[in-house]
């Protein structure tokens, strides 16, 4: 049986054993206490009332016993008391103990005598006393004989009466010693029901106990037995207990810990195998990579670093102080307080720790150490302990620099091939305009003297000058973008609204429809960024499908580090092996006479999107139509920034 | 674990139910009841005001600080008449204004007799403690004498004549109806037993007797009675200067200090009807007595009215005690009262064993012959 029923029995058996005895008692003790408070309050003051009624009778019998007593006016008010107030009461009394139920019938009409008598003797005595009034009516001969009559009517009921009175004592003294007894009676049943009942409990409570404690000790044994074994690492013996109750339950559970445990062990043991060749692999990685170890307790001020650690700072472990101030030690003087501060912070906000600064090792030679490092904290949200790591960026921050010296090597190269076109572009209109003219004048002034051979080379000449002026000035207009332009902030749809306004005879003439959206604002230059649109979009109507009505959509999208515009068109299409040509300068991918251009729009357009550290693309299909998309850079005023000062630092070190 | 849902909306119901009935049964409760006394608490017969006042407020005291819960609080009130009818309805009023007393009580008879319409309007029980007979007992129903019955205490000095056979004797009458009633009680006596009297008429306020005293010697009166109040004090000094040795009889009230004074010491020897703790449960009274003295640090001038006063007001505040476990709902409170009164059988006071009759006047309390001693001492004659 399970423990719970087994308990819930036993107390149920308590409850059940102790509620019976309390009622059964309770019982007991109503009949008893309805004796008693009868007895103490009705028959007890009953004998008391007839203890004083037999002595007030006795009383007036002898104050009337002599005239002499009545003369006397202290007699006589007592005398009146008895008759007046007394008699009236005691006969009330009397009267009232008709409703006790125990008396019997022969008693009751014995009450009825004595109310009677009781009555008489009233009447009498109040007219004896009216009679006998002073002293001269004990010397009047026919008052005396009157009181003499009087007082002969009422010796014989006073006698009666006292007998009534013993009749009645007599029979409550019965009634009194039969409640009494019935008392006493019931007082012993309640001390033998609590006897036996108590008796039964105790040894049903004995029995329960032993078969309670038994069912619960004895498993708890083997458990204690099973515990130890597991304790001493043997897990093999499952423990046995018998029966259906919760501490079986609990043996079984036990038991399949017991096997738990087993798995969880060997899984444990596992994955510290695991962990270790982890730990290996990652050594050996950050001994490939040359990245040292360290840890910090912030409590003990101890400084912890592996090996690889004292090669990036040069220092010999020997020389170790294994506190903080061995890493502060090693810093670059000017390094020093920065990178205090900054782990002091780390430390404060519980923040990761990276920074970048130098050592000197003891030969004086610097080297350059990126560090990572993170805060660890207790359970109170302390910070206790730091770790992290450190390795030396000098080859690759010399490598990055004279990239970077490179970079903008050339970039000042082509800027320099850039005032270069600009400068050959602008001298050679002069030439051309000059062959422009004297061709004309040819044309006016000989052109009757030439044949047609001559005036069809005159004509190929015009057109050849023509398209080189053409050339010329699309490469100063190349050359010319974002020169002098100053950087500002642009709400685009107005750049958008400029260039369309531009473009509108180009609209009208090829029925399109232009669908702008909400653009975001950039910084940028105004000018080369309209130049943008105007190609865009004049490329997308000049590149148009006569048999549909062109649809030109213009989208722009605010994204966290640049802002990015797309032209959509339904026209002819790119083919796909020509994404990558078509922004270099004078790249044609039709026939002049096909479509007319020089073909250095779009490469105004890469122009113009580098100037914005930005990008530009298209995805298109052929027959479908294009989406050049080009962005402009949100850090575009620090990446200018960054340029001035490298041509800065370039100037002073090239 | 299951658990047991209950429809509290029953629960709610029912503790409503409880507390509203609780409450209900609460202010059906009766919590206070108003006492008053007008009584003679200055000007003349003093001694049958003050100390029963401070035997009615002795036993108020008592009463509260026994009381237990569902037991009313009482208030006690007094109202001073100066022993004129005439101030007795006022008084009734001011205490009924003023207090919304529920019980007057009221010494002086023929007050009793004057605030009897506005009692039975007012669902007042009135108690007389000082004095019974026969005027009262047929007042309306709400008025209760428990005290003396003053035709049976005069009786005694009607007997006393008798049996120290005197032949003729003057009676000075005190104009009320309580003086009236005892020289009534008294001639009653004298007529049966053929003595010769004569009733003297005196007015409120009368100071000199000399000329009834001069006609009562010159008619050879062996004996004087004095049923009135301290002013017969002069008549008595005037009698025993004018050479008069015949014995003095008095009323219930000799124990006024100014009745002494005003008798420069005539007043001893003179025989008078009296009540004290020997003529009622001596035990009772003598501890009431103890009590007195050391509530109010004196003996009171006289003891009977005191002693009555005592018990009267107990008798009251045995059925007070009980209100609310006795009286109905709706029951107006003077017929419970009434109800109650009735039912008082041998009611174990300090005056004896006190029973209230059927036109609601008392009858335990038997006043005894006593002979003026010396100053506001009295010894009980033995006969």
């Amino acid at each position: 049986m399970r423990i719970s029923r087994l308990l819930i029995l036993g107390f149920g058996f308590f409850i059940v054993i102790l509620t019976l005895e309390i009622g059964l008692n309770q019982y007991i003790s109503k009949e008893a206490n309805d004796s008693f408070i009868e007895l103490r309050s009705k028959l007890q003051p009953t004998t008391v009332m007839l203890n004083r009624f037999s002595s007030v009778n006795r009383e007036f019998s002898l104050l009337i016993t002599q005239y002499s007593n009545v003369a006397s006016i202290r007699n006589r008010n007592r005398i009146k008391q008895i008759v007046e107030v007394d008699y009236d009461h005691f006969a009330t009394e009397i009267n009232e103990l008709r409703t006790f139920d125990e008396l019997p019938d022969e008693d009751v009409a014995l009450l009825n005598r004595m109310v009677g008598t009781t009555t008489r003797l009233r009447d009498n005595g109040q007219e004896l006393i009216q009679l006998m009034i002073s002293k001269r009516d004990f010397n009047d001969p026919v008052k005396l004989k009157k009181a003499d009559r009087i007082i002969a009517s009422i010796k014989p009921d006073q006698e009666a009466l006292n007998q009534m009175i013993n009749v009645l004592r007599y029979q409550f003294s019965k009634i009194i010693e039969a409640r009494q007894e019935m008392v006493a009676s019931e007082l012993n049943l309640i001390s033998k029901s609590i006897l036996i009942t108590g008796l039964i409990g105790i040894a049903l409570g004995i029995a329960i106990s032993i078969s309670i404690i038994r069912s619960i000790t004895n498993p708890i044994g083997q458990l204690e037995a099973g515990a130890l074994r597991v304790s001493a690492g043997n897990y093999s013996i499952p423990v046995k207990v018998g029966g259906d109750n919760e501490l079986t339950q609990l043996s079984e559970t036990f038991n399949r810990m017991m096997v738990d445990l087993q798995d969880l062990f060997k899984e444990i043991n596992e994955a510290k195998r695991e962990l270790k060749e982890e730990e290996d692999k990652l050594k050996m990685a950050l001994d490939a990579a040359e990245i040292g170890t360290w840890e910090w307790n912030l409590k003990t001020n101890e400084l912890r670093w592996d090996e690889l650690m004292f090669s990036l700072y040069g220092a010999d472990p020997k020389d170790f102080s294994g506190a903080y101030d061995a890493w502060t030690n090693g810093l670059h003087p000017e390094d020093r307080e920065r990178c205090e501060r900054e782990i002091n912070e780390a430390i404060e906000n519980r923040e990761p720790f990276i920074s970048n600064f130098r050592v000197v090792w003891p030969s004086g030679e610097v080297r350059f150490i990126r560090a990572i490092g993170k805060v660890s904290v207790n359970d109170e949200g302390v910070p206790v302990r730091m770790f992290g790591l450190n390795w030396d960026e000098t080859d690759e921050k010399k490598s990055r620099q004279a990239i970077e010296n490179y970079s903008h090597q050339l970039e000042k190269k082509n800027k320099e091939l850039n005032e270069f076109a600009y400068i050959a572009s602008h001298d050679l209109q002069e030439p051309i305009t000059t062959i422009t003219s004297f061709l004309e004048l040819m044309s006016l002034d000989y052109e009757s003297r030439l044949d047609d051979q001559g005036k069809e080379y005159i004509k190929l000449m015009k057109g050849s000058t023509e398209r080189a002026k053409q050339l010329v000035l699309d490469l100063l207009d190349y050359s010319r973008i974002g020169r002098n332009s100053k950087l500002e902030v642009l709400d685009l749809n107005e750049v958008v609204k400029d260039a369309l306004t531009d473009l509108s005879a180009s609209i009208r003439s090829a029925n399109a429809n232009i669908e702008v959206g909400d653009l975001p604002s950039a910084t940028g230059y105004a000018s080369a960024l309209r130049t943008m649109f105007q190609n865009l979009i004049g490329n997308a109507l000049k590149f148009r499908r006569m048999e549909i009505k062109p649809v030109v959509t213009i989208t722009g999208v605010d994204k966290e580090d640049r802002v990015e515009i797309s032209i959509t068109d339904n026209g002819i299409g790119i083919d796909r092996k020509h994404f990558d040509k078509i922004f270099a300068v004078f790249r044609r991918l039709h026939l002049r006479t096909e479509y007319e251009g020089t073909g250095i729009g779009l490469a105004h357009c890469k122009k113009v999107a580098d100037m914005h550290d930005g990008e530009i693309w298209v995805e298109s299909e052929v027959g479908e139509g294009s989406t050049f998309t080009f962005t402009i850079s949100k850090k575009l005023q620090e990446h200018i920034e960054g340029i001035a000062t490298a041509d800065d630092q370039l100037g002073t070190t090239t | 674990m299951r658990t047991i849902e209950f429809n509290r909306l029953p629960w709610w119901l029912l503790s409503v139910m409880i507390i509203l009935s609780a409450w209900g049964c609460a202010t059906h409760d009766v919590e206070e009841v108003n006492i008053g006394f007008i009584a003679p608490l200055s000007t003349r017969a003093t001694d049958l005001g003050i100390a029963p006042a401070h035997a009615m407020e002795l036993a108020v005291k008592e009463y509260n600080a026994t009381r237990e819960t569902g037991e009313p609080l009482v208030n006690f009130y007094t109202a001073d008449d100066k022993w004129e009818k005439e101030l007795a309805l006022p008084q009734y009023q001011k205490l009924r204004r003023e207090h919304n007393i529920d019980v007057v009580f009221i010494s002086n008879t023929d007050g009793t007799v004057a605030i009897q319409d506005d009692i039975l309007k007012d669902g007042v029980i009135a108690i007389n403690p000082l004095n019974s007979d026969a005027l009262l007992s047929s007042m309306n129903k709400n008025t209760f004498k428990i005290a003396k019955q003053t035709e049976e205490a005069s009786a005694v000095i009607g007997i006393r004549i008798v049996d120290r056979d005197l032949k003729n004797v003057v009676i000075f009458n005190y104009p009320n109806d309580f003086m009236t009633r005892a020289t009534k009680s008294v001639t009653d006596i004298l007529d049966k037993d053929h003595v010769n009297y004569r009733i003297v008429k005196t007015q409120v306020g009368e100071v000199d007797y000399r000329d009834e005293l001069k006609r009562s010697m010159d008619d050879g009166a062996d004996g004087y009675v004095f049923f009135g109040y301290k002013n017969y004090g002069f008549a008595m000094k005037q009698a025993r200067d004018m050479g008069i040795d015949a014995p003095f009889f008095g009323s219930t009230v000799l124990m006024d200090p100014a009745y002494y004074e005003n008798s420069e010491g005539a007043i001893v020897g003179t025989e008078c009807s009296f009540f004290t703790q020997t003529d009622g449960n001596h035990v009772l009274a003598d501890e009431f007595l103890r009590k007195y003295r050391a509530e109010y640090g004196v003996n009171p001038p006289s003891i009977w009215p005191p002693l009555q006063a005592y018990d009267a007001m107990n008798i009251v505040l045995e059925q007070i005690r009980a209100i609310n476990k006795t009286k109905e709902k709706h029951e107006p409170f003077d017929d419970w009262l009434r109800k109650k009164l009735l039912e008082v059988s041998y009611y174990q006071g300090v005056c004896g064993n006190i029973s209230i009759n059927k036109d609601g006047a008392s009858e335990g309390i038997y006043f005894s012959l006593y002979r003026y001693k010396d100053r506001l001492e009295l010894e009980k004659v033995l006969d």
